[in-house]
């Protein structure tokens, strides 16, 4: 697969990546203060900003009208790591957006092609992210600042009953692009960033969009209501809500015949999260790249990173969790969801058992 | 058939020296003219001789280590069966001439007396036999509970997640979205996300 020619006589991917880390670094050490706790509580708060909600709703259509390219990074930090990566991106109104992945030390060089008629979600009757955005979150406007030599509106999404941001949007104030973004946790510390260092709007470049795989559509195979109430029937788990005021915006399901999975879509406007549903129990002995974790609660499997995974099995279910949300909305995802009795509550629990086991062989009744 | 008249089991006692003195002039003038319990008096000297000049065998050493063993602190005794007295305990002075807590030969509480040195081994062994099988009992019991209260196996065949399919999936139920990052979402799907490298310091 050839590499897609952005534009020559610009800077290039390796000259920026330097200046690059040097900006995630410092926006990392920025927000490594020591954070207050704050816990969220999802209630109604103070009304959005009516300007803010309008330029909001400007971004989420300028995709469609505005071509643009350029290099943006995209960073990530957890109390277990942080890593960041440098892309080109290239985005056509109507046929989609290319995106190179230059090659480091951890993983090869990519190109991906995302389409424009991406996934319709499939839950009917559902809210749009925009008002699941301002039901769950406070929509201000915060001002104007520089991004990448172009003035941008910066728009504020705060926790309820809060004036802390959950994630922070700045939008070009000519063409409503989002320029750049930042998402938060619940101590104010930055859990993801991704900003354009160089963007370049109106003039398409000559990438072959074609010459590049498209990132697969979403399973075709949608379940709706009736089917998820049958499928609970038959020991499927299907909560219409999680905790983070998370609500189920899609529902599919794939894998096969032989090895049905069911994928179960959250999202609360900021956060998203897939539960993905297997039958039968995890084969943890070959999970790679997972760390045990079983503090405050049972035993699951966990690969750190943007998006966190959260791999586990109960009740002869295999549950995957793919979330792009706080850990502290995660651990709450996953307390809330299915777990077979602590094994080993200490050698009392398990005599206690093995008594109840024994005296079942000599009752004739049982 | 032993003649009333003859000595009989009173050899034994002549040759141990334990019959009184008339008895035993008796006895002395009755083999004076009695070849047979002469005889008799005779060889029941002769069997003593031997007995008293036959070597001791030495003790096997599985006999040793169990008689030292004896000695060892054991398990606690389990408390003596004590019979409530019927009427009231009454403290009573001992008799004139004899200190308190003092024993005559043939009391209940002489250890001298026959019979108390074998009585109270016979009790100890026993509750100690009843003590180790009820400790073994006990641990058959919890080691039996403890295999059987392993923890189950949970149904259904394994099944190990398709990490990359399921990264796909994921990016692609959220691409396109309203204020969407399509950057990210292209990394999650070509590489399953931004996977954290570990702290310095190992937190």
């Amino acid at each position: 697969m050839s590499r897609p020619v952005f534009g020559a006589g610009r800077v290039g991917v390796a000259e920026l990546v330097a200046p690059i880390a040097l900006l995630a670094l410092l926006l990392g050490t920025a927000t490594g203060a020591e954070p207050a706790s704050r816990p969220v509580s999802w209630v109604d708060g103070a009304p959005s900003d009516a300007r803010a909600l309008q330029l909001l709703e400007r971004a989420s259509q300028a995709p469609a009208t505005v071509a643009y390219h350029g290099v943006q990074f995209v960073s990530a930090w957890s109390e277990r790591g942080s890593t960041s990566l440098v892309v080109e991106v290239d985005h056509r109104p109507g046929r989609g957006t290319t995106v190179h992945t230059a090659a480091t030390t951890e993983n090869p060089a990519a190109d991906t092609f995302l389409p424009a008629d991406g996934t319709e979600p499939s839950v009917i009757g559902g809210a749009t992210a925009l008002q699941r955005l301002d039901r769950n979150y406070t929509i201000v406007l915060a001002g104007q600042r520089w991004v990448s030599g172009r003035t941008a509106d910066l728009v504020e999404a705060r926790w309820p009953g809060s004036d802390h941001p959950a994630a922070r949007f700045w939008l070009d104030a000519a063409t409503g692009l989002v320029l750049r973004r930042e998402v938060y946790d619940e101590q104010g510390r930055t859990t993801r960033a991704s900003a354009f260092v160089e963007i370049v709007v109106g003039q398409p470049t000559d990438v072959q969009a074609s010459s590049v795989q498209a990132m697969p559509q979403a399973w075709s195979e949608t379940v709706d209501y009736s089917d998820r109430a049958a499928m609970e029937k038959q020991g499927w788990h299907c909560p219409d809500r999680l905790p983070g005021a998370l609500d189920m915006v899609d529902a599919r399901r794939g894998g096969g015949a032989g090895r049905p999975i069911l994928h179960l879509s959250y999202s609360n406007g900021l956060a998203t999260v897939s539960l993905f549903e297997q039958r039968g129990r995890l084969d943890a002995a070959n999970l790679d790249g997972y760390r045990r974790q079983e503090a405050d609660g049972p035993a699951v499997y966990v690969r750190d990173g943007m998006p966190q995974r959260v791999v586990w099995s109960a009740q002869g279910t295999v549950f995957t969790l793919v979330a792009d949300a706080p850990a502290s909305t995660v651990d709450q995802v996953v307390a809330a969801l299915p777990h077979d009795p602590v094994e080993d509550g200490g050698g009392w629990h398990r005599l206690g058992r093995g008594f109840e086991r024994v005296a079942s062989w000599f009752n004739p009744f049982g | 058939m032993i003649r009333p008249d003859h000595l009989g089991q009173r050899i034994s006692a002549l040759v141990d020296g334990e019959l009184g003195h008339q008895e035993r002039d008796r006895a002395l003038a009755h083999i004076a003219h009695c070849p047979s319990c002469r005889a008799a008096l005779e060889d029941e000297r002769l069997v003593k001789d031997r007995i008293a000049s036959a070597p001791i065998p030495p003790a096997s050493p599985a006999l040793t280590a169990r008689l030292l063993g004896l000695a060892q602190p054991g398990d606690p005794m389990p408390p003596r069966e004590r019979r409530m007295p019927l009427a009231p305990v009454v403290p009573t002075l001992p008799a004139p001439g004899r200190r308190r807590g003092a024993t005559r030969p043939g009391d209940r509480d002489d250890p001298r007396r026959p019979g108390r040195l074998r009585a109270t081994p016979l009790r100890s062994r026993r509750a100690r036999y009843a003590a180790v099988t009820a400790v073994s009992a006990v641990g058959l019991m919890l080691g039996t509970a403890f295999l059987a209260g392993a923890a189950p196996q949970q149904p259904g065949a394994p099944v190990l997640p398709p990490s990359a399919e399921l990264s796909v999936e994921h990016a692609a139920t959220t691409s396109g979205q309203p204020l969407g990052d399509p950057a990210f979402d292209a990394v999650t799907a070509s590489y399953g996300g931004l996977y954290f490298a570990p702290r310095a310091t190992g937190r």
